[in-house]
């Protein structure tokens, strides 16, 4: 009977002892591992870059920019290097649209169709309009991404990169 | 009960349960026995953090020290996980020692169990060769330099000396190629090493069962015989527990693992073992360089042969320690004397001015290091993080080009130049104006001419503010200028907009323009003319390098906002966690 109580006592302490190594270490390393759904590790340049004067644009006629900026990868930074491409749209003196150069539907590059005069994604012939990028067909969920604009007193039109999340009828930020 | 029926039919469970958990443990649970468990219980905790360090690290000289930087103060818990594996690695060897005296001691070497002791012999070489593979993987300040004097040890080994070296190393010096070795063998090899004779290990000592008590009598052991589970393996529980306590405690002390600046090269950094090796360090000491090698290499297979000798030799039919007295003053001559030359070099340390002082400034610069390495990792590797600011890319050419002769903002530095480390305060410059002969100021220099000032106290404040006011440092006192002139000082200085005189001209003293013209043309006739010995710096530093010494060197009115921007562009710096 008492060895009976014994082992009754000691099966029970050893569950409660497990449960707390097992807590002790346990809630810190899936805590760590699963950290990744809490951060963006990779990050590019944040804010505005100058991308020329608004005199150098034609009137009407999309002309794609390269986009230079620093890679922050979990602990390391980029030297600037290519990160990707956008369009610029002069609309008339003053104003200017940019638009991201991935197609929202499956992250391809949007190239411009001269002959048709829209933008035209080459993998999955989704159609945008020139006049605001809507789209005009294929499988795309949503128009093409359109990106902040600013342009200064003297001309220089500064642009914020930015890139979004492909596949969605919502336009969200990766 | 049915899924169980099927489980055991379809795997034969219950035998290998009853076996594993029914083992008899001679005369019952016992405290003796739960150092064994322990080590077990550190190996799984070293596996399971490992792992989990594994996944945030990358073996490069480039990279190694921002990813380890990265799971310490970005990852949450990271600190704390790392300091599990740092301080669990301790325990282990700590443990190691307990349990082989433990074993010594109730005779657990001696026949019919001497496999059970060869192999636990194995697995503390084992251990120790974890402990010498990991140290380098942060490629920090301490494993770089640590490592570099293990490796050079290797190779004054006579004849293969050089090969070894090169083998281990993976080429001619430390690099990336010492790391990818070190790492593969502390994450592959090693672990399948001693995973490998673990198993050996148990199996041998299930065989023979735990040695109980020498003085217990063999009716009372069978009587208190019992099985394994549930009585030895809570006791085993227990004890991981205190283990794990224990270990939770120190890491939180120290707010986890220790993480030392980049391994610079260049750097003048005190190597010092970790404490486990400390013993062999303070060995060394006496042994002629060149022997070294060969020392360590005949010290060590005495150690293995006489711990590996010990139970052919102790036949003793009696396991009562008076009986083989002999066998256990041997080992504990061995082990006290390696204690005693572990703990003689760490005492001596801690009261040695001079290893303080190291010490000291390695911490300062670990500290520095984390700052700047959440502005990123450059491209070029982690030691390029002093590249990441104004300051301290000044602070980096500073200690190349003026330090030889000038202090500097930290105290560091020569003498036989002004002292900089509070260039532009005001006590500095009331300082200067009240005795320029003083060694802080231009005594020890070829400069003289201007005498201590005989000015009262009042006037050698209003002309402290006025020379200040010059270079924009604060504003004009209303009778400065004047004083500026009753007191003589415009006989010898010019101001702004007037030809030089027979002293340096003050129109912009103490400005970024000012300090720009010094360290490019210190004997320019507006500055300190022929009379300088200071070298000119035009074509030696670029406009940059100027302009990151201001950054360094002036208090920060000088040089607002801008220069404290990061070389590169703004980007948003990630979650900082702090331990």
């Amino acid at each position: 009977m008492v060895e009976q109580k014994r082992r009754t006592l000691l099966i029970a302490a050893s569950g409660a002892i497990s449960v707390v190594i097992a807590g002790v270490v346990g809630v810190p390393v899936i805590r760590a591992f699963l950290d990744p759904l809490w951060r963006r590790s990779i990050v590019g340049t944040d804010g505005a870059t100058a991308y020329g004067n608004i005199s150098e644009l034609p009137i009407g006629k999309p002309v794609e920019r390269g986009v230079v900026g620093v890679i922050r990868d979990a602990w390391d930074r980029s030297d600037p290097k290519s990160i990707g491409a956008l369009w610029l749209v002069r609309r008339d003196a003053k104003k200017v649209d940019a638009y991201s150069n991935v197609c929202p539907h499956a992250a391809c590059p949007v190239g411009y169709d001269e002959k048709r005069s829209v933008f035209a994604c080459p993998c999955h012939t989704s159609d945008f309009a020139l006049a605001d990028g809507h789209v005009l067909g294929g499988p795309s969920p949503r128009g093409l991404d359109s990106l902040p604009v600013e342009v200064k007193p003297d001309g220089t039109v500064f642009v914020t990169y930015q890139r979004f999340i492909a596949g969605t009828s919502a336009k969200r930020e990766v | 009960m049915k899924f169980r029926d099927w489980l055991e039919d379809r795997t034969g469970y219950r035998k290998i349960m009853k076996s594993a958990l029914d083992e008899p443990v001679i005369g019952g649970a016992s405290w003796a026995y739960v150092f064994g468990s322990g080590l077990l219980f550190l190996f799984v905790l070293q596996a399971v953090t490992g792992v989990l360090m594994a996944l945030y690290y990358t073996p490069s000289s480039r990279e190694s020290w921002g990813s380890v930087y990265s799971f310490t103060h970005v990852v949450p818990f990271g600190w704390f996980v790392r300091g599990l594996h740092h301080f669990g690695s301790s325990a282990m060897v700590v443990l190691l020692v307990v349990h082989m005296f433990q074993a010594l001691l109730y005779g657990a070497d001696r026949a019919p169990r001497e496999l059970g002791w060869w192999t636990g012999v194995f697995l503390l070489f084992v251990s120790l060769a974890f402990c010498l593979t990991g140290y380098l993987l942060p490629w920090d300040q301490k494993g770089y330099w640590a490592t570099g004097v293990v490796t050079s040890i290797m190779g004054t080994l006579p004849l293969v000396g050089r090969w070894i070296q090169h083998v281990v190393q993976g080429g001619n010096g430390l690099g990336n190629l010492t790391l990818t070795r070190f790492f593969g063998f502390h994450v592959f090899f090693l672990p399948t090493l001693l995973l490998s004779i673990l198993v050996a290990h148990i199996y041998f000592f299930r065989r023979h069962g735990a040695t109980p008590r020498w003085s217990r009598p063999k009716a009372e052991l069978e009587a208190k015989t019992r099985p394994f589970w549930p009585g030895q393996i809570t006791y085993d529980l227990a004890f991981s527990l205190l283990i794990l306590a224990g270990l939770v405690w120190v890491v939180i002390a120290k707010h986890g693992a220790p993480l030392d600046a980049p391994a610079d090269p260049a750097s003048n950094y005190l190597a010092r073992p970790e404490w486990y090796f400390l013993w062999l360090f303070e060995l060394l000491k006496i042994v002629p360089g060149r022997w070294e090698g060969t020392f360590v290499l005949v010290f060590m297979l005495v150690a293995v042969c006489f711990l590996l000798a010990l139970p052919l030799v102790d036949r003793n039919a009696v396991g009562s320690p008076r009986r083989r007295w002999r066998h256990l003053l041997a080992a504990a001559c061995l082990g006290g004397g390696i204690a005693f030359l572990t703990f003689h070099p760490m005492v001596r340390d801690a009261s040695d001015p001079a290893v303080r002082v190291q010490k000291e400034a390695a911490e300062k610069d670990a500290k520095e290091a984390m700052t700047l390495a959440a502005l990123g990792i450059p491209p070029g590797g982690a030691d390029l993080i002093y590249m990441n600011t104004s300051r301290s890319r000044g602070a980096h050419v500073f200690v190349h080009e003026c330090q030889p002769c000038h202090k500097g903002p930290d105290g560091i530095g020569g003498a036989s130049a002004p002292d900089l480390q509070h260039l532009m305060t005001t006590e500095w410059v009331r300082g200067l104006i009240a005795d320029p002969t003083k060694p802080e100021y231009f005594g020890a220099t070829a400069l003289a001419g201007m005498p201590p000032t005989t000015a009262s106290p009042a006037d050698l404040a209003t002309l402290t503010s006025y020379v200040r006011s010059l270079g924009g440092r604060e504003s004009e006192p209303p009778t400065g200028k004047k004083l500026f002139e009753d007191t003589g000082c415009h006989g010898c200085h010019a101001l702004s907009g007037e030809d030089p005189l027979v002293g340096p001209s003050l129109g912009d003293y103490g400005s970024s323009a000012w300090l720009a013209g010094v360290i490019l043309h210190p004997d320019a006739a507006q500055r300190y003319g022929a009379q300088s010995t200071m070298p000119a710096y035009a074509g030696k530093l670029t406009d940059e390098d100027v302009t990151d010494l201001e950054t360094y060197l002036l208090p920060a009115v000088a040089k607002p906002a801008k220069s404290a921007q990061p070389a590169q562009p703004a980007l948003p710096a990630q979650k900082e966690k702090q331990p």
